[in-house]
Parts: structure tokens; sequence; C-alpha cells
């Protein structure tokens, strides 16, 4: 049902942003995964590859959709995503000593990658029924909207996906019109509560990773020496970067994960400072789109829905690299379009899909002088 | 509503603006300022560089003995990133290694994939190592340092460390060369440590170490210390050094010090016991020192052996009393009479009085004292010699007799050798060649020689010091057949405010035999316990020993010995006149025979000892050119006469007691020019 009001409402940007990240993403896990195999193409990039068109697809389709539909749905996605992490609590697969995945056929589906985007729903969802003030009942139901989610993918556990939740619903709540000194009091209650988690709820290599956050030195040839070597590959990049297929850090398999949480040290590594540049403008262009669509939405769903989304992917953008170049601890969050993953690809095409569904609604006088 | 949106959303934003750049600083900081450390550390971290182990030199004698050498020991390491069960491995392998389990699993579990397990597995144990056949278990062969003679020289050719590299000694003096240089292997290499087979790699062979021969005889030296340890052991001594050398070439032949020490097991020994005391430590002489101090009165006129000099009970020099040992004194005597019974007050008053300070520390020095004599090894000290400027009378009068003035053993041996080569002072050495490219070169030395005295004084000193053997206190070194030349030493040891009352070193400095020196060696015996601490009773017999049997086994031509105390120089093809002074000077009688100004031969022949004022008949033979007669079948006396006869000059070879001529060169018949000489070779009958 292509009509030309949809065409010439498309946000162009956002989608141009878009692929071209897929483009680079490809690109880096071809030359993380196969510039330096022997039997010609790995299998991750043919995987890689197939889901991209796949996410193409998808992202049209929920671009054409009205978000507005998904909000009615926005309950039974929640509540379907918990019970996806209640099965995977119960029955999932193990990786890294996590439990992550519930294989279903041939694919392995990561529970928590659909919570990020259903938790944003739903929060949009009810804050959208609600206007400020709210009173203590529907701050304490907003509050567990994140918290049920946050607590199983803590469990697994999986404290980026958490870190997400956290920063995500943060950023919804004060667009929804928190007050801040309820906002503040929280910050202060979890900073004083983040000892006794560090001691007693956090497992060991979590504390190193921390640990290896404080103190670059530690222990450089076990907790520390992911991000040893993902700070030597960022800085034998130079200006100028060793050229694509060239990283040794990454062909050599000096620097571990490289094509999924530290494929960032690869791309500086590879196109340097300048190519790094590149990168993020490509990101912060789409995260000021991201803003902008939340800003002339036409309801109050789709800013918060907008908001939630364009957080979403910042969060994953800003912990990610922050954890390839040691600004924050690693936690092993893919980067958006670009790190290997099907799950998170596809969940991000869904994103960018209902992003552009918005921004094709939103309120503007379009060429056919229709408002809308 | 909208406007609490808007103005959120704003804040949202400029909180992401904000994350951004701080990302973007972060970049900067590592891409750009810290790029070029961090691309190093990229780089160093993949390149693996193995050195390959040359193979150090071997250390030799001067006839190809070898002395020090490296063998292939096993050694075992391990790799602990493949080792799958460290636990089970450290049990199979603990008793092999003699190691301890709990020892043994806490190396395997270390991090990396390289550790010594040892550097030194008994040869039999390998293939029990290999029939266990582990994992990550490997056994390699590496050099070691090997001595097979074990404490022969050791303090001389000191020690290798376990990498192979000198610690001590000749082994550290020539590590350069011996130790060769190693050749680099440099591969890329991934984080397992496996070499990238397309990656960077440059190897460079390395260069062995060069064999080293030393001028020390293994067999002379090897008597030198049986005769020192028995010395040493017989006289109750805290220890005892027998340094010799070859005065006309300044190689030093043994170098034998007791107690000495196993350098298979060195570390067992303390490092007095290591320590060549011959060549880095010092000690105040004595009488043996009054040697060069007569050379150098001799040589300035101050005084000649005949001279006649008195010498008190004591004598005082500022606050100084000097005793001679008689306690009544010798009264009036010769100044040759003055060495041979070591009067101090005589030398006391020489050097404090006679000569003048400036002249007799010219010469002194001229003998080395006070400063290293150049020879190759380490840690050779100077000995004390102050300059001149501090020095008082009382210092010279003490130095006069050998106190007050502390010197190397080795200088002492340079010293004497000195005169021993006809004034001509050489640098000691210790290295004689080494083996390049398959080739023996000759180690380079700068031995022209600087004269310190002149042939005649010198000839006038050994004349001298053979008359302390013949008459004075160095008896007990007398070698039949191989006339000693020699000047015993007794000395307290210095101590804190004054000189030890029991405390001795005694020694004994001599060369044989005197007509022509093949030998000078000091023997110094310290602190000995005995009835009579003397050099004369306990160094000098020490001398003899090893003189004799080192004289024989060099084959040494026997002397014919009257009991005389001058020795017949060699004056065949000098100049009659020349002849006739130098005769005279030692104090002996000429009768001419013929008319030629050369003299073709001599009777008594050279190194004959004979009393003063005996004849000796120069044959000054016109001569025409003339056939050779025959020797062959002569005994050495039946040769001798009809040389004399003949007026020709022999040579001799072989074994000349009993034995009869076998062979003559030139053959008889052929023609003989002027100052020719005949060699014979003798066989035993």
């Amino acid at each position: 049902m292509l009509t030309d009001r949809y065409i010439h409402n498309m946000n162009w940007k956002v989608l141009l942003a878009t692929v071209l990240l897929i483009a680079v993403g490809l690109l880096f896990v071809y030359s993380a995964t196969c510039a330096s195999a022997i039997d010609g193409l790995g299998s991750e990039f043919k995987r890689q590859l197939v889901f991209v068109a796949v996410g193409l697809v998808v992202l049209v389709v929920v671009a054409l959709m009205d978000y507005r539909d998904v909000g009615r749905f926005a309950w039974l996605i929640y509540a379907l995503a918990i019970g996806l992490l209640l099965v995977v609590s119960i029955f999932g697969g193990e990786a890294k000593g996590a439990q992550r995945w519930i294989y279903i056929g041939g694919f392995s589906v990561q529970p928590s990658e659909i919570a990020k985007l259903a938790v944003i729903i739903a929060l949009a969802k009810f804050f959208s029924e609600r206007k400020p003030p709210f009173n203590w009942k529907e701050i304490v139901q907003a509050i567990l909207i994140v918290a049920i989610p946050t607590v199983l993918v803590m469990k697994q556990p999986d404290i980026g996906t958490g870190i997400v939740f956290v920063i995500v619903s943060y950023g919804l709540f004060f667009l929804a019109g928190f007050k801040i000194k309820h906002l503040v009091l929280s910050v202060v209650l979890a900073a004083a509560s983040s000892p006794p988690v560090y001691l007693f709820l956090l497992k060991d290599y979590q504390k190193n990773r921390i640990k290896v956050f404080l103190d670059p030195n530690f222990d450089v040839y076990g907790a520390g020496y992911n991000v040893r070597q993902s700070k030597i590959a960022v800085g034998s990049g130079r200006l100028w970067g060793k050229g694509l297929f060239n990283s040794t850090q990454s062909q050599l398999n000096w620097l571990p994960e490289h094509h999924t949480d530290y494929i960032f040290a690869v791309i500086a590594e590879e196109i340097g400072f300048i190519g790094c540049m590149g990168v993020l403008a490509l990101y912060f262009f789409l995260i000021y789109q991201g803003i902008k669509i939340t800003l002339n939405a036409v309801d109050r769903f789709g800013a918060l829905l907008a908001g939630g989304i364009t957080l979403f992917i910042f969060s994953h953008v800003i912990i990610n690299i922050g954890g390839a170049i040691g600004l924050m601890p690693s936690t092993g969050l893919p980067l958006p379009f670009v790190s290997y993953g099907v799950n998170n690809l596809l969940v991000n095409m869904v994103a960018i899909g209902l992003l552009l569904s918005i921004s094709m609604r939103q309120k503007k006088i379009n060429f056919y002088g229709i408002k809308d | 509503m909208k406007e609490l949106i808007r103005m959120r959303l704003g804040l949202i934003f400029f909180f992401m603006l904000f994350l951004f750049l701080l990302v973007v600083l972060r970049l900067l900081q590592f891409q750009v300022v810290e790029a070029k450390e961090l691309s190093d550390r990229a780089l160093s971290q993949r390149l693996r560089i193995d050195t390959i182990t040359p193979e150090r030199g071997d250390i030799l004698d001067r006839n190809g003995k070898i002395l020090a050498e490296s063998i292939p020991t096993p050694a075992v390491y391990a790799d602990p990133s493949i080792i799958k069960n460290p636990q089970k491995t450290a049990e199979a392998l603990a008793p092999v290694l003699d190691m301890n389990v709990e020892e043994l699993y806490s190396i395997l579990t270390k991090p990396g994939n390289f550790v010594w397990l040892t550097r030194n597995l008994p040869i039999g144990k390998r293939s029990e190592i290999d029939s266990l056949n582990l994992r990550g278990i490997r056994v390699v062969s590496l050099p070691r340092r090997y001595y097979p003679e074990g404490t022969l020289a050791a303090s001389t050719i000191g020690i290798a460390g376990i990498d192979n590299q000198g610690l001590e000694g000749i082994e550290v003096t020539y590590e350069r060369f011996l130790s060769g240089e190693p050749g680099l292997n440099t591969v890329e290499k991934d984080p397992a440590g496996r070499a990238i087979p397309v990656g960077f790699n440059s190897k460079s062979l390395p260069q062995d170490g060069v064999d080293l021969y030393l001028t020390i005889d293994a067999v002379i030296q090897h008597i030198a210390e049986r005769e020192i340890e028995k010395a040493v052991t017989g006289s109750n001594a805290k220890q005892g050094i027998l340094l010799a050398m070859d005065p006309k070439t300044g190689e030093i032949l043994a170098l034998a010090e007791y107690p000495t020490f196993d350098p298979n097991n060195f570390a067992s020994y303390p490092l007095s016991v290591r320590k060549n005391w011959s060549i880095t430590e010092s000690f105040e002489p004595g009488s043996t020192f009054k040697v060069f101090v007569a050379a150098a009165a001799i040589e300035e006129g101050a005084i000649n052996p005949s001279t006649e000099v008195y010498d008190p009970p004591t004598y005082q020099v500022g606050d100084r009393v000097i005793r001679c040992s008689s306690i009544w004194g010798h009264g009036h005597e010769t100044f040759l009479e003055a060495l041979e019974r070591s009067c101090n007050p005589v030398f006391a008053k020489l050097a404090a009085e006679t000569m003048n300070d400036d002249t007799l520390y010219k010469y002194l020095r001229g003998f080395g004292f006070g400063e290293k004599t150049g020879v190759d090894f380490i840690g050779e000290a100077s000995g004390i010699f102050a300059s001149k400027k501090s020095l008082s009378k009382v210092s010279w009068a003490n130095i006069g007799f050998g106190q007050g003035i502390a010197v190397t053993p080795l200088q002492l041996v340079v010293a004497m050798s000195a005169i021993a080569n006809d004034g001509y002072l050489l640098e000691p050495s210790l290295v004689k060649s080494y083996k390049e490219n398959g080739r023996i070169v000759n180690r380079a030395l700068n031995n022209n020689g600087k004269q310190v005295i002149s042939e005649s004084t010198a000839n006038t000193i050994k004349m001298m010091m053979r008359s302390v053997i013949v008459n004075g206190s160095g008896k007990r070194a007398e070698i039949a057949g191989f006339p000693v030349g020699g000047k015993t030493g007794t000395a307290q040891i210095p101590e804190v405010g004054g000189y030890s009352e029991d405390k001795m070193v005694v020694s004994f400095l001599g060369f044989a035999p005197v007509d022509d020196p093949q030998i000078v060696a000091l023997v110094a015996i310290f602190e000995p316990d005995t009835d009579y601490n003397l050099g004369g009773v306990i160094a000098a017999p020490v001398f003899k020993e090893f003189t004799k049997a080192t004289l024989q086994y060099t084959g040494a031509r026997t002397r014919v010995q009257d009991g005389g105390s001058i020795a017949v120089p060699d004056l065949s093809g000098k100049a009659r006149d020349a002849a006739i002074k130098e005769l005279t000077k030692l104090g002996l009688r000429v009768n001419i025979k013929g008319e030629s100004t050369k003299v073709s031969s001599q009777e008594p022949l050279p190194g004959f000892f004979v009393e003063p004022n005996t004849t000796v008949t120069l044959f000054c033979a016109l001569q025409e050119p003339r056939e050779t007669p025959r020797f062959i079948g002569l005994s050495l006396a039946e040769a001798n006469s009809l040389a004399l006869s003949f007026g020709i000059h022999i040579r001799t070879k072989g074994t000349t007691t009993n034995g009869i001529v076998a062979s003559q060169k030139p053959a008889a018949g052929q023609m003989l020019g002027d100052g020719d000489s005949v060699e014979l070779t003798f066989i035993s009958q």
C-alpha cells in the first residue's frame, strides 16, 4: 500500500543514516570475521547479510504500519516479552556464564533484546494515558513496568541490558513529567545502594570489569586483557587508520570479541580517528533526527515512543563505544546496526521502523496540503 | 504540556551531546596524543625475539689442554598454557626432577607459555622424562660451562654463570671474545605465541665464541699447585701463592693459590677463596724488595757489590729504629754480603741517605711498582706506593727493606723478570693466543720492553742473587744442575697501629738457571705457624721443588757446577775486548788464546759456576772457513773437548747425560764459517 503520501513523508534522513550504518556494520563484520579467514566468507557474515535483508523488509513494513496500532497492543507485547524472559530464565541456553538465549528451530532468540523495545512501548503507552503530576500509585506502577524485566535480565545476568532499561526509563520518566526532585532522590538512593550491590550481587567477573575500568593496568593478562587490547587497537589506528582489513589487533586475534563487543576498536584501528568521526557523526545525526521526531510527534504516545527509541539507540552507542575506549566498564552491549548479532539487528530495525512511522505521521503541512 | 517535553528533551539532547563530546575527546587522546605509544605497543607485543645462543669459546692451556668448555646439558621447561592436568603432571615429574609436588604445581600453573623447571638435569634422567611423555613438558640441550680439570688454575680461569656469561677471572676479562654474538630470530606471533607464517621474520645466525689459549702450562700449573698445597698445609699457613713467569716473554706459566676452589661448584666457596690474590691483592714484600733497591743503586753507580758498608745493630732514622736480624749487626761487610745476610740497616740507609729520593722513586716506578702491570685480567690491583712528595725519610728507610710499600705478587715477579731479562720490563700476559676461523692467532702484545736498568747491572744483580743462594739465606733453594738466583723475604704483616708480632709472610723470589733464566718465580706463604717462620726455611724449598720439576719438564739443559758463586757468561761470538771487560767486572781473570778479535769459544763453558778470580780462557782463534769435524758417536765430554780444540761453538739437543751424539748439523765435512755453531742431537745409550 505504498502511496505517494507515504513516500513523500518518508524521513529519508533517518533511512539513509540507518542504511549507511548497516553498511559500515557489514564491512566491519566482514573484516572482523572473514578478511583473514582462509575458507572464504565466514558463516557469521552470511548470516548477518541475510538478516540485514530481512531487517530492511521488517523496517519498511513497520514504518508503513500506524504506530498507534502498536500502542493498542502495548500490554500484549509487554506481557509476551516478560513471558519470554521467564522462559529464558527457566530453560534458556547459556553463553559465557549467562542465560540469555532460547533456541527455536535453527535460531536463537534473545528475549532481552525484545524486552527493551517492549518496555519502551509499554511505558509510552502508560504515560500517554496519564498526565503529570503523577500520584504515588502511578509512580509505583511505572517503576514496576521497568523493574520486572530489569530484575529478570539482571538475573541472567545481563547487566548491560539492565542498564539500558534504567537509562531509557529514567529518560522517559523525565520526558513524561516526573518531578525532578523524585528523579534526583532516586539517583541518590541508587548511589547509596551501589556498595552493597557491588559486594553481594555482582559476580566476580563483573567486579573485575569495574576494577579494570578504574585501573587500566589491573590484570592485563586476565580480566584487563580485552580492555587493554582494545585500547591498543584504537590507538594504533592513529589519525587515518591502517586501512580496511589491515587491523593487526583484530586480524591476528589479539583483540577478542572483535565482531561484537569490540567492533568499534576494529573500526578505530582500520579507519582511524577520521573514520571514527564519520561513524560517530552518523550516529549523532540519527539521534538528532530521533530528537526532532520526538518533538514533532502528533501525540503524546508518539512523542514518548520516539523519545524512548532515541534513548535506546543512544544508550547502546555510548555504552558500547565507551566500553571499547575505556570510558566506562565493558558490559557486552552491541553497537547498533554494526555489531554482529541478528536479534539486536532486528530489534533495531523495528525501532527505526517505528521511528519512521511516527515521523511520517507528524504534524506538518505536506505537499498535498493535508493536515495530518 | 508540549512545552515540558520540549524543554526536557532539550536537556536530554545536551546530555547526549556532552557524552558524544567525551567520546571524541577520548578518541583524540588515544588516536592522536598517545597514538605513537599505543602503536608501538601493538607492534612490540606481536614480535617475539628469540635469541640463538652462540657456543661459548673454550679456554685451553698453552699446549691445547682444555680447561673450560661448554658441554650440552639437558634442561627441562614447561609450557603451562597447554598443560591440561597440572596436578598429575606435577606428581609424575616431581620424583624425576627431585622437586616437591606443590612447588612444581605452582610453577606449572603460572600464566604464560614458558618456564624453566631445571637448567641442569643429570644426563641419565633425560630418557626418564622423555618416556613420561607429558604434554607441555620439553627437554632441550643447553650448553653448560664445565671445567674438566676442576681446581686447576681456578682463580685464573674464573667462572661463567648459568647463562654462560663470564662472572670472574679470564671468563669475564675475555667475555666479549668467549661469548660470541647471539643470533636473533624475530618473528611475528599471535597471542598464543605461534609464529604467523606470512608475518615478519628475520634471522641472524649466532657467531660462536673464540677459543683462548692461556700462557699457563697445565703441567707446570699442576706442579705449582701440588707444591704450594704441600707447603701451606705443612706449615699450618693461612694461604700460599706460587707465581711463575717466563722472563723472556712475560708469559705467566703458573699461577697457583691455595686454598683453591672447584669452579664446577663455585657457589659453595666464599668469594675470598675464588679471588685471584696474585693479581688483585697486594702485600708488604719485605726483604725480597731489597733486590730492586740494590738494582737502582748499582745502576746509578751509588754502590757496587764490593763496596764496603757498615751494618750497625740498630739504625735510627727519625723516630724509627731499624734492626738487623743479627742483634750485634754484621759490622763492616761488603754490599754483596749485606744482601746475602739481608741486613735491614744497610738497605734502610741506602734508600734514606745514600740514594737521591727522586732517583730511587724513578727506578722503583720503572720496575712497575705502584701501577698496574697491564696483565689481561679484570680487577688488577696497583699496590700501594705513595707519591714521592708524601714520602718522608722514615718511609724511604722502610721501603729500603720492603716495608711501607705494598705490591702485588705479580708486580714482584714482573720486576724480577725485568732483571732476569737483561733489564727489559715486559707486560705480563695470561692469554697467549686465540683461535679465529680455525687459525691460531697470537695475541698482540705491546712488548718492546722498556729498559729499567742496563744489562750489566742486571747481570750484577743476578750474580749477587746467585751469591744469596750460595752463601746467604737462600741455600735451601739451590737445585743441582740448575743454578738458582734468588732472595728470601720474611715480613711482618701490618696491622692497625703497627706490625703483627706473630703473623708473617715468608717468601722467596728467584730465577733459574742463573746464566740463562728460563723461569722466574715467587713463593709467598701467608701466616705460617712453625718453629722457623722464615722465607729461607719455608719458601725457598718450595721454589726449589717447583723449579726443579718444571725445568726437568721443559727439558732445560742441566749445568755442571763447581760450587762457585759466579756464573760464567756466554761470551762466544762477542768481541774480545767486550768479553774481557765483562769477565773483569764479574771478578774473573782472563786468559786469551789466539789472535782473533772475536771470541769463538770459552773454558769453562757458559753456566758453570766458579769462585771469584777463577781464570776463564777465551779462544780467539783466527778462523778460516773449514770443514766441520765429525761428532757422531761421541759423549758430551768428548764432543766438548773436540769442539774446544777446533774452536767451534756447539749447541746440544736431547739427552746429554750418558748420551752420545746421534746427528749433527751441519754434517761432517761441510764448510763452517767464523762464529757458526754446530748443533748436536744426543740420544741416550
